[in-house]
């Protein structure tokens, strides 16, 4: 670790000699590390997740809500620094809300982003702040369809059918991989990821964690809420079915 | 000037528009005195046509302007298990039936702890800048939804800021020119509210805006008091109408409306707003009574 | 109160400036829409322009028409308002282009944006936020119609206060109010391309017959997917309708035979009539 930075990684504003801009990469680290988060493209909607390693048991169960929505019809969950992923959700309304101010017409998720990445983008190119220690996923229906969006502290985004970000994110995006993604329900989808979020999660490494589940589809009428407690308590149930069962034939 | 109640709503002369107290210096523009002038006030509301045209040409912004798009009146009732409020599709352009196929029922929230739906008469312009003001107040609320123990609006916290808003306008001598009714249920508890472009608010079980609030008003009344009346002398005290019974004198004000309001239009709908939602229905009309018309004659004597 | 919105206030009206008494339309069909339009420009009752173009394009498949005045240059002028839109200032405008300008440079702006052409619906609320933010300077009705690949034809109407409604066909200026009840008696919905251009025709030239603040020829334009079509009908060319009794044949005669013929003799005797 010695030769990382060598003084170029004092300023997001300076790059090393070989081009690198060195806190931008520090930045994707500390959303690496942080608890995963899950999206996931439907044929019908969309389907958010995120694992809250529970830090003290003093915490009330179900409290410090991480997801959250921009608009009714976006939602919006990141890894990484909490603040900095509140902060980007306040600027993701006012640009949707600005939007609709304008043109009278909800805003889509492919203008959304691009106004978000900007945004982000801004903050890698001057030596006064430093870049967004998260990584984002960003999902929603729109007037296209379901859409589902990845947006990292560099300010690239890209689109996907499924994505994870944060500790864990290599085995998530393996799992998602084998969804039949083109025929997937959100029903359907709410169930796989809490499996996929209950196998990645290592409860002797990381200790316990809560599952919190957002969705947008036919059950929501567009609008981005909750997953029904009930629902995700059988997702989870069933999660740990399957881990059980899976071990049995181990 | 003169503030004699009889000259309110008259056009003035140059002579009687010179104000040697004013603030502002005298135009070098004459000012129209035919254009503005007055509108016939047809909804119950306040017209202050003449303090446009004493505001053009003086270089002060002249905010109060005139309701053009014109929707009339709006009703509204409890029932035993909510909140019915009716508006008819029309909106006028001076006397010209300009649009005959809009809603002025708006649902604005449904969760399954409260529901709350609008009905608005007075400027339609107006109504749907209201409408966007509305939205986006209940959109930045949903978006926070999803956290901790936010606080859920339900109608009461509409009605407040409906009014703060109505009042502030009216504060700046520029109001949003509509008088309109909230209705909606919280936990199972029924909520009607008046607010009107001075910014005046009230509630009552029933309430009618307008033209309805001389001729429907008493109906509404008259019907919810005798069941009320009905339920004391016998075993359920102060009951409710039942759905029917609401959608019925509802019916027959809408009817009353559609004889004798100039601006009205016998193509109606009525919200239902219950802890299950907001239901509007289709467009409806109804049956209307002429035939005994058919053998008057004249004014007087004439017999054929 | 109709009479006085729809019958231009001459002394709101900056000394000699042009107006726009006029007769437009819209209509949406399956698959488009047909704008159309009067050519008269007066100034008073003096036709300043006899072939004047009222249909403004706003962006690949949208267009608009307009009619009104823009209010009061004097007041605009004097006190010198601007309209600001997302920080562009632009200075006071004397006529009503200035509006469709503006909603130019944001369809503009929007398809840069978005990579794609803008829906109606989208300029449509552009010109509405405009005319109801400046509601007390424009006293202009805009019809907005145009095609978009989300919902097809569309024709919205903003009249004077800034509100927006959308209407399967719509009719504006001082000629329109003569002719609402043809329009009443004759749309039907599910007309052809060729139908409802022919409505649109007749609808104007009915009302250009009997305003006299529009007329000329008419102009129209039909935006489908396809592209946009202009048609144009000549005044000479415009589809007659009844034009008045033919005149009493003793008036017209002024040295023709004599009503009542006197006899020519005393002799022969009276005559009968």
């Amino acid at each position: 670790m010695s030769s990382i930075g060598t003084g170029y990684d004092l300023s997001v504003s300076t790059y090393s000699p070989d081009g690198r801009l060195f806190q931008v990469e520090y930045a994707a680290k500390a959303a690496e590390n942080a608890g995963l988060s899950i999206g996931l493209k439907c044929t019908d909607g969309i389907v958010l997740a995120v694992e809250k390693i529970v830090q003290s048991k003093l915490l009330v169960k179900g409290a410090n809500r991480r997801i959250m929505s921009l608009d009714n019809h976006v939602g919006m969950v990141s890894s990484g620094l909490l603040a900095d992923g509140r902060h980007l959700a306040k600027r993701g309304r006012e640009e949707a809300q600005s939007y609709r101010d304008q043109y009278g017409a909800p805003m889509t998720l492919k203008a959304l982003i691009e106004r978000v990445a900007m945004y982000e983008h801004a903050y890698t190119c001057y030596g006064s702040v430093r870049p967004f220690g998260i990584s984002t996923i960003m999902a929603g229906v729109d007037k296209t369809g379901p859409q589902l969006y990845v947006v990292e502290p560099s300010g690239s985004y890209y689109g996907y059918r499924a994505s994870a970000v944060g500790k864990g994110k290599q085995l998530a995006k393996t799992e998602l991989e084998k969804l039949d993604l083109s025929t997937i329900t959100v029903k359907q989808g709410v169930m796989e990821v809490a499996r996929i979020a209950h196998l990645v999660h290592d409860d002797n490494k990381e200790g316990n964690f809560e599952l919190e589940m957002t969705w947008i589809g036919p059950e929501t009428k567009g609008f981005h809420e909750h997953v029904p407690s009930q629902l995700l308590q059988e997702a989870e149930e069933a999660a740990k079915r399957a881990l059980e069962e899976a071990m049995e034939e181990d | 000037m003169n503030h004699h109640p009889g000259a309110w709503g008259q056009t003035l002369t140059p002579h009687q528009r010179f104000d040697a107290y004013s603030s502002s210096a005298p135009s070098r523009y004459q000012p129209s005195s035919a254009g503005s002038g007055v509108v016939g006030n047809d909804h119950g509301m306040y017209d202050a046509g003449n303090e446009a045209v004493m505001a053009g040409g003086t270089g002060v912004v002249g905010h109060t302007q005139q309701p053009l798009v014109t929707g009339t009146s709006v009703l509204g009732l409890v029932f035993d298990g909510g909140v019915m409020l009716a508006a008819d599709n029309l909106a006028s352009y001076g006397s010209l039936a300009r649009f005959r196929d809009i809603q002025r029922l708006i649902p604005l929230e449904s969760s399954k702890h409260s529901s709350s739906c609008l009905a608005v008469g007075g400027d339609m312009s107006d109504f749907q800048y209201l409408q966007k003001q509305l939205e986006t107040m209940i959109t930045n609320e949903r978006t926070q939804a999803l956290g901790d123990d936010h606080p859920s609006l339900g109608p009461r916290q509409i009605y407040e800021y409906l009014s703060n808003l109505m009042y502030a306008r009216r504060s700046k001598m520029d109001p949003l020119w509509n008088a309109m009714l909230l209705g909606g249920v919280k936990d199972g508890e029924s909520f009607l509210g008046y607010v009107d472009l001075l910014g005046t608010t009230y509630t009552s079980p029933t309430l009618a805006s307008g033209f309805g609030s001389h001729m429907a008003q008493p109906l509404l009344r008259e019907a919810y008091e005798s069941r009320q009346a009905q339920g004391k002398s016998g075993e359920r005290e102060g009951e409710l109408m039942s759905r029917d019974e609401a959608v019925a004198v509802l019916e027959d004000c809408m009817k009353v409306l559609y004889y004798r309001d100039a601006r009205s239009m016998n193509k109606y709908q009525i919200a239902t707003i219950t802890a299950s939602g907001v239901d509007i229905s289709a467009s409806k009309s109804n049956e209307t009574e002429w035939k005994f018309a058919e053998g008057l004659r004249g004014y007087g004597p004439q017999k054929q | 109160m109709a009479d006085m919105i729809n019958t231009v206030n001459m002394e709101r009206l900056k000394k000699g400036e042009v107006n726009l008494g006029t007769s437009i339309m819209a209509v949406a069909f399956e698959g488009g829409v047909v704008l159309g339009a009067d050519s008269r420009t007066t100034t008073g009752s003096y036709i300043a322009n006899r072939v004047t173009d009222k249909l403004t394009h706003i962006h690949d498949r949208v267009y608009c028409c307009r009619s009104g005045s823009a209010a009061d240059t004097q007041r605009f002028s004097a006190s010198a308002p601007k309209v600001n839109i997302d920080g562009f200032a632009f200075l006071p405008f004397g006529t009503r282009q200035a509006v469709a300008d503006i909603v130019h440079y944001h369809a503009q702006f929007y398809a840069a944006q978005h990579d794609s052409r803008p829906p109606v619906h989208t300029i449509a609320s552009l010109f509405q936020s405009l005319c109801y933010e400046n509601k007390d300077r424009l006293s202009a009705g805009i019809i907005v119609a145009g095609w978009d690949e989300e919902q097809g034809g569309q024709v919205y109407n903003i009249p004077l206060g800034g509100g927006i409604f959308r209407q399967p066909w719509s009719i504006g200026g001082s000629g329109s109010t003569y002719v609402y009840g043809y329009c009443d008696a004759t749309y039907k919905e599910g007309m052809s391309e060729d139908e409802t251009v022919n409505f649109v025709r007749n609808t104007l030239a009915l009302a250009m017959a009997r305003d006299g603040s529009s007329g000329g020829c008419i102009r129209m334009c039909v935006i489908t997917k396809g592209g946009v079509r202009r048609i144009f009908v000549p005044g000479n060319e415009l589809p007659k309708f009844w034009e008045g009794a033919e005149l009493i044949e003793t008036k017209r005669a002024i040295s023709g035979k004599p009503e009542m013929s006197l006899p020519a003799t005393a002799g022969e005797g009276m005559v009968v009539q």
